[in-house]
């Protein structure tokens, strides 16, 4: 590769800066969270009072259940780093750039970003980790000496962000044909079949099956694969189920609409609805597991509260249970939260043309916004209500228990979950002077 | 000062463009001009690339603010000063009361086409459902009954373009601004736009103000401004 001509692509422009610090604000959030999550797992790992194993499977499930949100959010900054440099790509291949070269050029110039992402990442959880400290484990705060991970540690997750990001643009890259005079997709994305939903549900019905398995003579290493693996299927069964749903509802928005907002948000989600998904995704898997989880919590507490047979260890465990449960959901929220505030950004810059039209045809702003609030809402409304109605229905006599004996326990679920939904439509909101400013230099999208 | 003002006696004005004057960075895209627009008549605006043409239908139809000067509408409600009204006011009248046909057609390629023809409608109070059932209804008056239901990017530049002139008369605008609206189009297709064009526009009593290169596009309009460095250099009136 003609290391100059690389040089000269590298070089930042003011117009491309769009492309440049939205995946790199993705890259930084992704590697802070991943630091804290890391800093938190280590401390659960570390638990002294750990005889049973179960402080390692806390730990090792928060790791998992974070993983997809964070893979999620790299995802998100990748597709749209390649997106952005559509224009540039075609253009070098129109002028004779080969495979190698177009492929070098998006890798290198991403893999800088996350690089640069990743540093001011490490620097913002070198400020949070000592709140992350403050979570109690085992009823006790990190020293303030321990606050921060060992930097070997800190290293290693910074390798395995670049890295994931590397792979991220290779596969999409893949996905992608750059020719001169336009780059697209190898072939038009499959929509969301309803055949989708029936493997889903097989998937999930897996999921519970390994779960009722579990067994406690399995040892620690079994419970953990055992676990991993029906979190894995109920993962893998979101995914195939969402896109699906997020259809349905769609379809029926649109044919109850009355208002123009209505009818933009409906047809821009089944313009495609699994991306639409994939920006909420992983709150339909937070909330899936957070009502059995909180409705366990619940029927715990009632026991150990009526009953002398719990030991104090055991409290405290129900106690870190409960505390990784809310780290988890509020993560999950936060990812998606800022995963759905870099592709909103980058829709309103990817869709200017259209943008402009509506303003040009006499769209108030505002109705532009609710439109794109209403069509986030109806991929997020399927993960939020889509995912809580079935969950609770598998653990109902959880639920009715926990209902009756510590509804606080619930109604914590409930409030925490709101706030979460508000969270991410807040997101979309924090992504409106990125349209008033395609809007105040139309001639750019025309 | 070039004041360019063909307004016959007895016609109403709709438009009056006073002394604007518009710059991007260091250029001037307008330079003092000025201009009247008459119910019912058609304007086509001519120039090289960069004259200005574009940027002086944009600030007709209050999309761009000018850096100075006035731009006054006599519609239904009185006199506005274009000038004077907030992003969201301006907004509001082109929705009411401006049709836009561009050159791409500026449609939203993830509705349909009688969903694009019933966005203007939609904005005006119009139910989604009774605004696509008559859009239905415009685009059969356009040629392209049975179209309904197929997105922008299933039609033909020519469809587009029909699609386009629908939505631009759907509320019964007074003003409709066209830009190249046969730019990218074949000769035959082009032909048939521009007639379907001033069949629902200055046949029906609106006034229309198209920016073109063609020659013959422009002989079809009843009056030809010419555009030179931000100015305009002539204001004719083409004989019947």
């Amino acid at each position: 590769m003609n290391a100059g001509l690389l040089r000269m692509l590298l070089r930042p422009s003011r117009l491309g800066m769009d492309a440049v610090l939205l995946p790199a604000a993705a890259f930084t959030v992704a590697t802070a969270l991943a630091l804290c999550t890391a800093s938190l797992v280590l401390r659960l790992w570390a638990a002294p009072d750990n005889e049973f194993g179960a402080y390692t499977l806390l730990g090792g499930a928060l790791s998992v259940f974070l993983l997809l949100p964070l893979t999620a959010l790299v995802n998100a900054a990748t597709r749209l780093s390649t997106r952005r440099r559509d224009d540039r790509l075609s253009t070098l291949r129109l002028l004779g750039a080969g495979s190698r070269l177009l492929r070098g050029i998006a890798v290198g110039e991403l893999a800088l970003v996350a690089v640069l992402g990743i540093i001011a990442g490490i620097v913002v959880y070198l400020a949070a980790a000592p709140l992350v400290a403050l979570l109690p484990v085992q009823g006790r705060t990190a020293p303030w000496g321990d606050a921060w991970l060992p930097w070997q540690a800190v290293v290693i997750v910074a390798v395995l962000v670049e890295l994931l990001v590397v792979a991220l643009v290779g596969s999409g890259l893949r996905r992608i044909e750059v020719s001169p005079l336009a780059v697209r997709t190898r072939a038009t994305p499959r929509g969301a079949r309803a055949r989708g939903l029936l493997v889903g549900v097989g998937m999930i019905a897996v999921g519970l099956v390994v779960m009722q398995l579990i067994v406690q003579n399995w040892g620690v290493t079994g419970i953990a694969v055992g676990y991993l693996v029906a979190l894995s299927a109920i993962m893998t069964a979101m995914s195939l189920i969402g896109p699906v749903l997020t259809r349905w509802i769609a379809r029926l928005r649109l044919r109850r609409a009355t208002r123009l907002e209505q009818v933009l948000a409906a047809r821009r989600v089944l313009e495609d609805p699994k991306a639409a998904w994939r920006q909420v995704g992983p709150v339909g898997i937070a909330t899936f597991i957070v009502v059995p989880a909180g409705s366990i919590l619940g029927y715990l507490s009632t026991i150990a509260a009526n009953s002398d047979a719990v030991g104090p260890a055991e409290l405290m465990l129900f106690a870190d249970f409960r505390t990784v449960a809310i780290v988890a959901v509020v993560l999950a929220f936060v990812i998606v939260g800022c995963s759905v505030g870099i592709t909103q950004a980058a829709e309103v810059l990817d869709r200017r043309a259209t943008y402009v039209a509506l303003d040009r045809i006499g769209v108030p702003r505002a109705l532009m916004q609710r439109a794109r609030r209403k069509a986030v809402w109806i991929a997020l409304g399927v993960a939020t209500i889509g995912a809580a109605v079935p969950s609770t229905v598998l653990v109902f006599p959880v639920v009715v228990v926990s209902l009756v004996s510590s509804p606080l326990f619930l109604l914590g679920v409930v409030v925490l979950l709101i706030l979460g939904v508000l969270f991410v439509l807040g997101a979309v909101q924090a992504t409106r002077p990125v349209l008033l400013r395609v809007l105040a230099s139309p001639e750019r999208a025309l | 000062m070039v004041v360019a003002g063909a307004n016959r006696d007895g016609d109403r004005r709709v438009l009056h463009l006073s002394a604007v004057t518009k710059h991007y960075g260091e250029t001037a895209a307008l330079q003092s001009v000025s201009l009247e627009v008459s119910a019912g008549e058609s304007l086509a605006v001519m120039g090289p690339s960069g004259c200005g043409k574009s940027t002086l239908l944009q600030v007709l139809a209050g999309i761009t603010l000018p850096d100075s000067g006035e731009v006054m509408y006599d519609g239904d409600a009185g006199r506005q000063n274009l000038v004077l009204l907030d992003d969201d006011a301006r907004a509001a009248l082109r929705a009411r009361a401006f049709g836009f046909v561009f050159q791409q057609g500026l449609l939203l390629s993830e509705l349909t086409a009688a969903e694009n023809v019933a966005v203007p409608m939609m904005l005006n109070g119009i139910t989604a459902g009774d605004a696509v059932a008559r859009a239905g209804t415009l685009l059969t008056q356009v040629g392209l009954g049975g179209l309904d239901d197929r997105r922008i990017g299933q039609l033909s530049g020519g469809q587009s373009q029909r699609v386009a002139i629908a939505r631009a008369v759907a509320t019964d605008a007074q003003l409709v601004f066209a830009d190249e609206p046969t730019g990218a189009l074949d000769s035959h297709t082009a032909t048939d736009v521009l007639e379907l064009l001033l069949t629902n526009t200055v046949h029906q009593g609106r006034a229309l103000v198209m920016v073109t290169h063609d020659e013959s596009v422009a002989e079809r309009c009843s009056r030809i401004v010419r555009m030179s460095d931000g100015r305009v250099v002539s204001d004719i009136r083409v004989a019947s």
